[in-house]
C-alpha cells in the first residue's frame, strides 16, 4: 500500500479538479457526489492498508519517510516535498479520510437539490486534500501549505450559501481571526529556519533533541508562536470567537470542518513538535492554564444557547480546551486519543442536528422543537449516544478519553484544576442533555400544521449509524491501565512520543499511583456526569415556556459579552485609527499622493518616449547604428 | 614602386566602393541597376586578387548573369519606372553620415591596430574542386540546409504573390 | 560518412524536416487539406519532443561536427518545441477565422522550428548561421501572412529590412571571430584565453551577440518589435515572441556564460537595465493590448539578459527556467488576444486587440478572464506562479555573481509591470462592459492550449524544482 501511498493526496486533488473544471458539464448530483465520495473512500481503504503494514513493523521501524521529490530548491532553502507515515499521522489519515467520507455520504443527500452542488463537493475534496497535506507533511512549509488551504476551504464552505450576507461576514470574521493566527505559525517558521537552518520538522527535532537547555528563551519563543497558531485554528482563548460564527455553513461542513478534522489541526500540530514542547514547560502551563478556560468558558456559554448548532460548537470549543489540557500536561496520546473520539461522536451530533434541521425546515432554535423522538427516529437514537459520550457515561468512546484527561490532570497538575476540569466535565454533561431534552423530548412547541417531521433519507442515517457505532464502541482501543487491559492505542503511539515523555518524565518523576485512588476519582466523574445528565433531562424534558433570560443567565447567552468586548476594544479603536488618520492623512495624503506621483510621473515618461517609437525604419536603423557605435567604442577605448 | 596587385587593388576598391556611392545617391533606377552591375564586378576582380577563382566565377555567374540581368529586365518591362524620381523626404542625411563615418573610422583603427592570425601565402593552385569537397564533406549539413532556405524563399515569395 | 547513429541523435531534428517537407508536398498536391497538414504538424512536433527525452545524458558531436545534442541544446530545443506545439495548436482556429487558412502556414512553422533547432544544436558558427536565417525567413513569411491587411505587409517588410540589415552585423562579427581566432568552432574558439584579450575578437563577439539582441528585442536593437508584434498574424506574434526568443537565448546564452569578460558584462548589463527601463516604461501608455504585449515582452528580453550577465553556472539554468515559464504565460496571453480578436473587414483596422475591448470581460466570459488573470500574474512575477520563480533564478544567479545592484534595479522595474498588468486585469473585473459586443467563442484547440498554458503554469509555479529534475539537472 505505500507503494501507491500517492494516490492518498492525488485523488482528492483529483476529485477536486473533476467537480470544479467539469461539475457544471456532467450536471449530475449523483455522479458529482460518487465521484467525490470515493475521491476519499480510497485514501481511507490505502491508510487502512498501510496501517496493516505498520502493524507488521517493530515499533522503531514504523516512522516510514516517502520522498516524493525536491520542491524547491532557491540557493539557500531547500524544501522536499515529503510526507512521513507514523503512527501519529495514520490516525490522523484514517479519521480525516474515514469520518470525511461519512460525511460525504450524508451530504449526498443533505445538499440534495442545491443549485451549485458540484461546486460543495469539489470544496469539500478540496479541504481533505489540504488537510491531508498538513497531517502528512513532513515539513513546516509544506504543513503551513496545508494550513492556509484548509483554512480557505472553511472561508469558502462557510460562505457557500452567500445570498445570506450573515455567511459572508461569518466568513470573513474566520479568515481575519485566523490571519492572527497564521502571523503566530509564520513567525515561528522564520524563527525556526533562521536558527536552525531548516523547515524539516525530522531535522528540526533532531536539532533540538539533545544539549538544549529547558525553557531556551528562543524555543520557548517558537512554541509560543507556534502555540498562537493553534489557538486561531482550534479555536482557543483568545481567538474562539469565529468558530461559533462559522456555524453559518452548511452543517456537513460544520461537522467536517469544524469539529472533526480542521479545528483539531492545532492539537495535531503541538502533537507533532511534541519534543519541543516537553522542553518548555513554562509554555505547557500556558497551554494548561488557556485551555481550562477555554474548556469552562466555553462549556458555560453553551449553556443557555438556544440555536442547536451553536450549542455544539461551544461544545467543540469546550472539547478542543479538553484536548489543549491533554497537551498541557503532556499527555500526548491522550490528547490524540481525544481528539479522535470527539471526531466520531462530535460528527455524529453535527450529523444529527444537520438531519433535524432538515426535517424541521431549517429551524434551528431548540425552543422551537420538542418532541421529536418518535418521528425521527434513527437520529435521536445516534444523537443520544453521541451525547452520552460527550458526557462520559461509560463503556462509551468518551468515557475513556475524557477519564484518561481528568486522571493526568490530577496527577500532572493540581487538585484544584483537577475540581475545575471535573466541573467542566458536569456542565458538558448538562448542557448536552439540555439540548437532547428540548429537541426530542416533551410537547411539539412548533407549528404541526406547517411543519412535519419526517426521517431524513438513507444517505444521511447509515452515516449516522456508522458514527454512532464508532462513538460507541471506538473507546476499546484505549483501555485505560486499571482494567488491566493492554492500551493499543497508547502502544501505537508511543514511538512517536517517546522522546517527549523521556523528557518529561525525567523534569517530572512522579511515582506510582494507587489504582484505588484512580478507580475513586473514576467513580466520582462518572457519578458526577451521569447526575448533571439526570438534573439537566429533568429540568428540561417538559419545559415548554422560554423567559427571557435574566442577571447570569443573560450574561451566558449573551457570551460573556466577549464579541462586544472585541469591538469595543479592539476593532473599534482599530476602525477609528485607519478611518481618521490611516485613512485621511497616512493613505490618502502620504502614500496615496506618492504612489499616485509616481505613477503619474512614470506615464508621463511612458508618453515622452514612445516617441522614439516613430514607425521609420531610417530612425530604427540610424538608433540602432548608434547603439553599435557605442558599444564598439566601449569596447575599444575603456 | 608598389606591387603591381597593389594598384589593382586599389583600381578595383576604387570602382566598387564609387559605384556603389552612384547606386545609393541617383534617382534614376536605370543608372541604379547599371551601377550596380559594376559595383558587383568590382568585387569579383576583388576575389580573383585574392585568388578566390572560385567566389569570383560565382559572383559573375550569380550575381551578374542572373540577378542583375532579372533586375534591368524587370526594370526595362515595367512601363514608366525608368524615368521614375525615387521620392523620399525622410533620408536622415545627417546622422547617418554621422554614425556610418564612426563606424569606418572605428574599424579603419581596429583593422591597423590588430595582430591578425596570418597564414602563409596561399599558392596559386584552383579551389573549385577543394570548396566541392568541402560542401560534401564536412560542410554538407549547412549545404543541405541551404537549399532547405532557398525552398522556403521560394515559398515565401509564391506566397506573397499568389491571387487568392 | 553519416553514420546511423548519427541520425538515430538527430531523430527529433528528421522528424521535423521531414514533416516540413510532407505538409508542403500535401499543401501543393491536394485541395482543401489543412486539416490533414494539421494533424501531421501536431503528431510530428509531439513525436519530436517524446523523442528528446529518449537518453538525456549523451553528450555527441554529429554531422561532421556541425551540430550538438548534449544536455543544454535539448532543454532549450524542448522548450522551443513546447512553444511552438502550444503556439500552432491553438492557431488553427486563428488563421480559419483570418481566412489566411492555408497549409503553408504549418510547414512555414515546421521549417522555422527546424531553424531554431539546428541553430540550438549548431557546433559551429556556419551551421548557427544558416538556421538562424532558415528561421528568420520563415518568420518574414509569416509575419506578412495577413496579405489583406496594411500593418501585416508594413510589419513584414520592416521585419525583413531590419533583419537583413542585422545579419549583416551579424556576419561581419562572426568574421572578424574567425579571423582573429581561425576557427568558426565554439568549444576551440574558446580554448585559446589569450584570445578574450583581443578588442576585434570582443568586437566580433559583440557584433554576433548584437545579432542575436536583434532578434530577442534587447535595447537598442528592439525597434522592430512593437511594429512587428502588432502587425504580425496574432498567432505568429505568440510563436516570435516565445520560440524565437527561446532559439536566440538557447544559442547564444551556453556560449557567451563561458567567455566570462568583464567589458561584456558591463555593456550586457548596461543594455539589461535600459532594456527593462524602456519595455516597461512604454509599456505604460500603450492602449493596443498586441504593443503592450510587445513592450512586455521587451521586458522580459531584459530580464533574460540579467541571467545571461551573470555568466555563471546558474545562468544557463536559470535563463531556461524563465524562458519555459515565459513560453506559457507569454503565448498564453497571446492566445487569448487571438480569440478576443475579431476579423475586421477593412484593410487597415484590428478589431477587439485594445485595452478597452477588455473592460468587462469577467462578467461576459469568467473562464476566460481567469485564465488571462493567471497569465499576467505569471508575468508580472507574482507567486505561485511559474513566472515568479523564472525571476527568481534570473535574478538569483546575478545575485552570486555579486550584481546585487543589477538586481535590485531589476526587481525595481518589474514593479512597473505590475502597474499595467494590474491594470488590465481592473479592466477585465472591475469595469463596465465597453457594450454592444456579440459573445466570445473559443473554439476547441486553442482552448486546449490556453488549458495546458494555465495549467502549466500554475504547475511549474507550485513545483518549480520539476522542471530541473525533467532535465536531470540540477540547480547547484
Amino acid at each position: 500500500m505505500l507503494k501507491i501511498f500517492y494516490l492518498v493526496p492525488l485523488l482528492p486533488l483529483l476529485g477536486f479538479l473533476i467537480n470544479f473544471l467539469i461539475g457544471k458539464k456532467i450536471n449530475n448530483e449523483k455522479i458529482s457526489g460518487i465521484i467525490s465520495s470515493v475521491a476519499v473512500l480510497i485514501p481511507f481503504i490505502i491508510g487502512v492498508g498501510v496501517l496493516f503494514e505498520i502493524l507488521a513493523l517493530p515499533p522503531e521501524a514504523r516512522t516510514i519517510p516517502i520522498h516524493y521529490f525536491s520542491w524547491l530548491f532557491t540557493g539557500i532553502l531547500n524544501v522536499n516535498f515529503a510526507y512521513v507515515v507514523d503512527p501519529l499521522s495514520l490516525v490522523m489519515l484514517l479519521v480525516v479520510t474515514g469520518v470525511g467520507f461519512l460525511i460525504h455520504v450524508y451530504s449526498l443527500g443533505y445538499m440534495h437539490g442545491d443549485k451549485e452542488y458540484h461546486i460543495f463537493f469539489s470544496y469539500m475534496n478540496l479541504f481533505i486534500f489540504a488537510m491531508l497535506q498538513l497531517v502528512l507533511a513532513d515539513n513546516f512549509l509544506l504543513i503551513f501549505l496545508g494550513w492556509e488551504g484548509v483554512g480557505l476551504c472553511s472561508y469558502l464552505l462557510i460562505g457557500f450559501w452567500y445570498e445570506k450576507k450573515f455567511t459572508g461576514d461569518a466568513a470573513k470574521k474566520a479568515f481575519v481571526v485566523n490571519r492572527i493566527g497564521d502571523f503566530g505559525f509564520m513567525t515561528a517558521m522564520l524563527l525556526i529556519f533562521n536558527n536552525f537552518g531548516t523547515l524539516d520538522i525530522t531535522h528540526f527535532i533532531g536539532k533540538i533533541s539533545s544539549g538544549v537547555p529547558l525553557n531556551d528563551g528562543l524555543l520557548v519563543a517558537i512554541a509560543l508562536l507556534l502555540f498562537l497558531g493553534a489557538t486561531g485554528k482550534s479555536a482557543q482563548i483568545p481567538l474562539f470567537v469565529w468558530l461559533p460564527d462559522a456555524m453559518a455553513g452548511p452543517t456537513p461542513v460544520s461537522a467536517l470542518i469544524h469539529a472533526a478534522t480542521m479545528v483539531t489541526a492545532g492539537v495535531y500540530l503541538i502533537a507533532r513538535v511534541s519534543l519541543l514542547y516537553s522542553l518548555v514547560p513554562l509554555v505547557n502551563s500556558i497551554i494548561l492554564i488557556l485551555g481550562i478556560f477555554t474548556a469552562l468558558l466555553a462549556a458555560t456559554m453553551a449553556l443557555k444557547q438556544n440555536d442547536i448548532k451553536k450549542i455544539l460548537a461551544y461544545s467543540t470549543i469546550s472539547q478542543l480546551g479538553f484536548m489543549f489540557i491533554a497537551l498541557g500536561v503532556s499527555a500526548y496520546h491522550i490528547a490524540v486519543f481525544h481528539l479522535m473520539t470527539h471526531a466520531f461522536f462530535k460528527a455524529l451530533m453535527f450529523l444529527g442536528s444537520g438531519s433535524v434541521i432538515h426535517s424541521m425546515h431549517e429551524e434551528q432554535d431548540i425552543r422551537n422543537m420538542g418532541g421529536l423522538k418518535d418521528k425521527l427516529k434513527i437520529t435521536y437514537i445516534t444523537f443520544l449516544i453521541g451525547a452520552l459520550a460527550i458526557s462520559g457515561i461509560p463503556p462509551l468512546s468518551g468515557f475513556f478519553s475524557k477519564d484518561e484527561i481528568l486522571w493526568n490532570t490530577f496527577i500532572g497538575s493540581n487538585p484544584v484544576f483537577y475540581i475545575i476540569v471535573l466541573f467542566t466535565a458536569m456542565l458538558t454533561a448538562f448542557y448536552m442533555f439540555r439540548l437532547v431534552a428540548l429537541t426530542f423530548f416533551g410537547k411539539p412547541r412548533y407549528n404541526t400544521d406547517h411543519v412535519h417531521p419526517h426521517e431524513s433519507p438513507a444517505s444521511m442515517t447509515i452515516p449516522l449509524i456508522i458514527l454512532a457505532v464508532l462513538a460507541a464502541i471506538g473507546g476499546f482501543v484505549g483501555l485505560p491501565h486499571y482494567t488491566g487491559a493492554v492500551n493499543y492505542f497508547e502502544h501505537f503511539l508511543e514511538p512517536v512520543f517517546r522522546q517527549a515523555s523521556t523528557v518529561y518524565s525525567t523534569i517530572h518523576p512522579h511515582g506510582e499511583h494507587s489504582i484505588t485512588l484512580e478507580l475513586i476519582l473514576v467513580a466520582v466523574s462518572v457519578i458526577a456526569a451521569g447526575f448533571a445528565a439526570f438534573l439537566s433531562f429533568r429540568l428540561f424534558s417538559k419545559k415548554d415556556k422560554f423567559e427571557n433570560e435574566k442577571g447570569f443567565g443573560k450574561i451566558l447567552e449573551d457570551k460573556y459579552y466577549i464579541d462586544e468586548a472585541y469591538d469595543y476594544a479592539v476593532i473599534t479603536p482599530i476602525q477609528k485609527t485607519s478611518e481618521n488618520f490611516l485613512w485621511k492623512i497616512f493613505d490618502v495624503k502620504i502614500i496615496d499622493g506618492f504612489v499616485n506621483w509616481l505613477a503619474g510621473y512614470f506615464v508621463k515618461l511612458s508618453a515622452d518616449w514612445r516617441k522614439i517609437q516613430t514607425g521609420v525604419i531610417q530612425d530604427y536603423t540610424t538608433i540602432t547604428v548608434a547603439g553599435i557605435v557605442v558599444i564598439i567604442l566601449y569596447l575599444l577605448f575603456l | 614602386m608598389p606591387e603591381l596587385t597593389t594598384i589593382l587593388f586599389y583600381i578595383f576598391a576604387f570602382i566598387t566602393v564609387g559605384f556603389a556611392i552612384i547606386v545609393v545617391s541617383t534617382k534614376n533606377v536605370m543608372y541604379s541597376a547599371v551601377s550596380l552591375f559594376m559595383s558587383l564586378f568590382g568585387i569579383a576582380a576583388l576575389f580573383l586578387l585574392l585568388r578566390a577563382d572560385f567566389l569570383a566565377l560565382t559572383q559573375v555567374m550569380v550575381y551578374i548573369g542572373g540577378i542583375l540581368v532579372l533586375l534591368i529586365f524587370g526594370i526595362m518591362l515595367t512601363t514608366k519606372i525608368t524615368d521614375a524620381e525615387i521620392k523620399t523626404n525622410n533620408l536622415s542625411y545627417i546622422p547617418a553620415a554621422f554614425f556610418t563615418t564612426g563606424i569606418f573610422v572605428i574599424l579603419i583603427f581596429v583593422l591597423y591596430t590588430t595582430k591578425w592570425n596570418q597564414k602563409t601565402p596561399i599558392q596559386n593552385e584552383e579551389t573549385i574542386s577543394q570548396i566541392g569537397k568541402a560542401l560534401l564533406s564536412s560542410y554538407v549539413l549547412p549545404f543541405e540546409i541551404a537549399s532547405i532556405v532557398l525552398l522556403v524563399a521560394l515559398v515565401g515569395a509564391i506566397m506573397f504573390s499568389r491571387k487568392k | 560518412m553519416i553514420t546511423l547513429a548519427e541520425l538515430v541523435n538527430a531523430v527529433p531534428l528528421l522528424i521535423i524536416a521531414i514533416a516540413a517537407i510532407l505538409t508542403l508536398l500535401i499543401t501543393t498536391f491536394f485541395k482543401k487539406s489543412t486539416d490533414v497538414v494539421f494533424a501531421v504538424t501536431i503528431i510530428s512536433l509531439f513525436a519530436a519532443i517524446f523523442f528528446y527525452f529518449g537518453d538525456l545524458e549523451k553528450d555527441a558531436l554529429i554531422f561532421t561536427e556541425s551540430l550538438r545534442i548534449n544536455m543544454v541544446s535539448i532543454m532549450f530545443s524542448v522548450i522551443a518545441l513546447t512553444a511552438v506545439f502550444i503556439s500552432v495548436l491553438s492557431a488553427k482556429s486563428y488563421i480559419e477565422k483570418e481566412e489566411i487558412n492555408f497549409g503553408e502556414y504549418y510547414s512555414l512553422s515546421l521549417f522555422a522550428t527546424l531553424g531554431m533547432l539546428v541553430m540550438i544544436h549548431s557546433a559551429n558558427l556556419i551551421v548557427l548561421f544558416i538556421g538562424l536565417e532558415l528561421m528568420s525567413i520563415c518568420f518574414f513569411v509569416l509575419t506578412g501572412f495577413l496579405r489583406k491587411r496594411v500593418k501585416s505587409n508594413e510589419g513584414a517588410l520592416k521585419y525583413f529590412l531590419l533583419g537583413a540589415f542585422m545579419t549583416g552585423f551579424l556576419l561581419f562579427g562572426i568574421s572578424l571571430i574567425y579571423g582573429t581566432s581561425g576557427t568558426l568552432d565554439f568549444i576551440k574558439m574558446l580554448q585559446n584565453q589569450s584570445l578574450v584579450k583581443q578588442p576585434l575578437f570582443l568586437i566580433g563577439v559583440a557584433l554576433f551577440s548584437i545579432g542575436f539582441f536583434f532578434k530577442m528585442g534587447i535595447f537598442p536593437f528592439h525597434m522592430w518589435v512593437p511594429d512587428v508584434y502588432e502587425g504580425a498574424p496574432t498567432s505568429v506574434t505568440g510563436l516570435m515572441s516565445t520560440a524565437g526568443k527561446i532559439a536566440a537565448v538557447g544559442t547564444l546564452a551556453p556560449f557567451i556564460v563561458n567567455t566570462n569578460v568583464t567589458s561584456l558584462k558591463v555593456i550586457f548589463s548596461v543594455l539589461a537595465v535600459l532594456t527593462m527601463l524602456f519595455g516597461n516604461v512604454i509599456a505604460l501608455s500603450q492602449v493596443n493590448i498586441k504593443r503592450l504585449l510587445a513592450f512586455s515582452s521587451i521586458a522580459s528580453a531584459g530580464y533574460i539578459l540579467v541571467g545571461i550577465t551573470a555568466m555563471n553556472e546558474f545562468s544557463v539554468k536559470g535563463v531556461a527556467f524563465y524562458l519555459f515559464a515565459y513560453t506559457f504565460m507569454q503565448l498564453g496571453a497571446f492566445i487569448l488576444v487571438s480569440v478576443i480578436e475579431k476579423p475586421s473587414d477593412s484593410s487597415n483596422d484590428y478589431k477587439g486587440v485594445n485595452l478597452d475591448d477588455y473592460k468587462g470581460l469577467a462578467s461576459k466570459n469568467p473562464s476566460l478572464a481567469v485564465l488571462l488573470t493567471i497569465f499576467l500574474f505569471s508575468l508580472g512575477g507574482i507567486p505561485p506562479f511559474a513566472g515568479f520563480w523564472g525571476k527568481y533564478y534570473l535574478f538569483y544567479a546575478a545575485i552570486k555573481s555579486e550584481l546585487v545592484w543589477l538586481s535590485v534595479i531589476a526587481i525595481l522595474l518589474s514593479i512597473i509591470s505590475i502597474y499595467y498588468y494590474l491594470k488590465i486585469i481592473v479592466y477585465m473585473w472591475f469595469s463596465k462592459e465597453s457594450g454592444n459586443e456579440v459573445e466570445i467563442v473559443v473554439p476547441p484547440f486553442a482552448s486546449i492550449a490556453l488549458y495546458i498554458a494555465a495549467g502549466l503554469t500554475i504547475l511549474f509555479g507550485l513545483f518549480p524544482n520539476l522542471f530541473f529534475v525533467m532535465f536531470k539537472t540540477v540547480l547547484k
